[in-house]
């Protein structure tokens, strides 16, 4: 749906699909970026264009952040957003590339609806989503509005969610991208952000989307490799910082990483000079992630005056619903307030 | 081969509806010493704690220790068709993967029930040092379990020296229950330390509405803890026990 992101590591990685109910009192690390572009990507109307308000900014990235968290809430999840911060400089490349794919996509995008082929729009708008700086300000400042926790990454805003969920202080990292199990995310929860019935892109099919528990010492065990060398498959295959080496897949590259054991040994057969970056610089940014511990995580009670303002005063947000989505935020933290018989288990 | 016979219905049918109002499914584990079953409601608040040792049965026969994956809702509503006094007679066909209950009265009354797969890890044994107990007959405290509800989703209970309090508090009023002690429906007190928690009233309800009024009820509490409730089952023989996580009191 968004344009290829991460490392494709979805042929070799075990998953087991839950209910929304299950994640019940648990602390979810959500990649923010990866969510807002997810909203910008199925938040659209008819022929695909961007919610907007009246005065045409972009709402869709709010939209699905305000309704989406105030659901979680309501079912007693604690979402956590991170927000990415400096990208490791090997990632320029891809930022770059993604920036074209969507410039390109907005030019179709253009096309199609002239040509009046709806669909077709629908296809290429989604692909052209791009998120600004002030979009990702307000989405900052709508979830303070919330009471809703938020961490801003150094770095990665996966790593630092991995981080968290390492550190014990949430439960899973939620992404759609497999990287957060590179970066050691002892859990990966996918499909949150687009969790229910959605409609197959191009095609007039609808599909029930479940969230998808990836559990990294399970998905370890059963491919028999530690996670330097799962890493070493992400490198191989590509990641957002390196190429990967073309013809190599995650079943090739499971493969060869399990005959030669780690990337030094790899490096010393002809696949060698088939890099474009150091293979072991590569590696680095999974295994010694640019993350810190200096955050804290909070959730408020929801100023409803706030939200109101920022969302139907300032960006024409219907009222009425806007207000059902506050009653959920309210009804969940009272909820949040019941522990759960595992804190005393030893 | 898994037989056991019970001289009425009665214990099993409270025991059954107790826990089905908590949990789905369940798995009892059956030994020669006796049946036991352990679990966590979905949402990991509460937890249910049975035990029958075969001393609870006229017959008991397992040769073999088993798992028995049971769907409560539809055992419940088998049981819920017996008469307290009918013998009752729990039988396992192997061959078909069923439960055989069999009610005997006047008639013979029997239902067939599938038995389920479930897959659960062991518990481990929750770490709790409750500091003070009471034995209150269980009609009290469903007497103010719907006291409480009627003004909202959750009860404080206290123990102290003075005795046996509930209390529940919101926007649309309040409402308390007193019993001191020497009232003759405070059967025991036993406090080392003073203790008051709070916990949601639906939950509560639940536990409590199976169980007879006239029995006693053993409340187990300590400051922000979760509360221990013990029912009386089979003379004090087997163990009916319920576990349910506090709630935080208001910042």
């Amino acid at each position: 749906m968004v344009s290829r992101v991460g490392v494709q590591l979805g042929d070799i990685v075990p998953k087991q699909t839950i209910e929304l109910e299950q994640l019940r009192g648990r602390i979810i690390a959500i990649d923010a970026m990866n969510s807002l572009y997810q909203f910008l990507a199925i938040i659209r109307q008819r022929g695909g264009e961007l919610l907007r308000d009246s005065r045409g900014r972009i709402t869709s990235h709010l939209s699905g952040l305000f309704y989406r968290t105030s659901n979680f809430i309501e079912l007693g999840i604690r979402p956590a957003y991170v927000f990415d911060g400096e990208p490791p400089k090997l990632k320029r490349r891809t930022v770059e590339e993604r920036r074209a794919f969507r410039a390109e996509a907005a030019e179709e995008w253009a096309a199609a609806l002239e040509a009046g082929e709806l669909e077709e729009a629908r296809k290429f708008a989604q692909r052209a989503g791009q998120l600004t700086s002030e979009m990702i300000s307000d989405a900052k400042t709508l979830l303070d509005c919330m009471g809703v926790a938020w961490v801003q990454a150094p770095g990665e805003g996966e790593a630092q969610a991995a981080y968290l969920v390492r550190r014990g202080d949430a439960w899973a990292a939620a992404s759609q991208d497999f990287d957060s199990l590179l970066f050691g995310a002892p859990i990966l929860l996918r499909n949150l952000a687009i969790t229910g019935r959605r409609k197959l892109p191009g095609k007039d099919v609808f599909i029930e989307v479940m969230p998808e528990v990836i559990e990294l010492q399970k998905l370890l065990d059963e491919l028999e490799i530690t996670r330097e060398q799962l890493v070493c498959i992400g490198v191989l295959i590509g990641t957002d910082y390196n190429a990967g080496v073309k013809g190599i897949g995650p079943k090739k590259a499971l493969e060869l990483v399990k005959k030669r054991g780690s990337m030094e040994k790899i490096m010393q057969t002809e696949l060698g000079d088939k890099f474009e970056v150091d293979p072991r610089e590569v590696q680095e940014i999974f295994l010694n992630p640019n993350v810190t511990s200096k955050y804290e995580l909070k959730w408020r009670e929801p100023e409803s005056e706030k939200i109101k303002e920022f969302l139907c005063e300032k960006h024409d947000f219907s009222e009425q619903r806007v207000q059902s989505g506050i009653d959920k935020l309210l009804k969940g933290l009272h909820e949040q307030k019941q522990v759960k018989l595992e804190h005393w288990f030893g | 081969m898994v037989r056991m016979r019970m001289s009425d219905s009665k214990l099993w049918k409270t025991c059954v509806s107790a826990i089905a109002s908590l949990i789905d499914e369940a798995a009892f584990k059956l030994t020669p010493e006796g049946i036991k079953m352990k679990a966590m409601d979905p949402s990991h608040v509460a937890l249910v704690d049975f035990e029958l040792p075969t001393a609870a049965f006229i017959e008991y026969d397992v040769k073999q220790p088993a798992i028995l994956g049971v769907d409560l809702t539809e055992m419940n509503k088998i049981m819920a068709r017996a008469k307290a006094e009918d013998e009752f007679i729990l039988d396992l066909n192997e061959e078909k993967n069923r439960l055989i209950l069999t009610f005997r009265s006047a008639s013979t009354r029997r239902f067939s029930l599938p038995l389920v797969d479930i897959s659960e890890a062991e518990l481990p044994e929750p770490k709790l040092q409750f500091t003070a107990t009471a034995d209150v007959t269980a009609g009290i405290i469903q007497d103010g379990l719907r006291d409480a509800e009627i003004v909202g989703d959750n009860v404080k209970f206290e123990l102290t020296e003075e005795g046996f309090f509930m209390y529940t508090e919101s926007e649309t009023g309040a409402t308390e229950l007193k019993l001191h002690k020497g009232d003759p429906a405070l059967l025991k007190l036993n406090v080392k330390q003073p203790a008051r928690a709070m916990f949601n009233i639906k939950y509560l309800i639940d536990m409590t509405k199976a169980v007879g009024s006239a029995d006693a009820i053993t409340i187990s509490i300590g400051s922000n803890l979760p509360i221990q409730l013990d029912f009386p089952i089979a003379e004090g023989k087997g163990r009916l026990r319920f576990l349910l996580a506090p709630r935080i009191e208001a910042e």
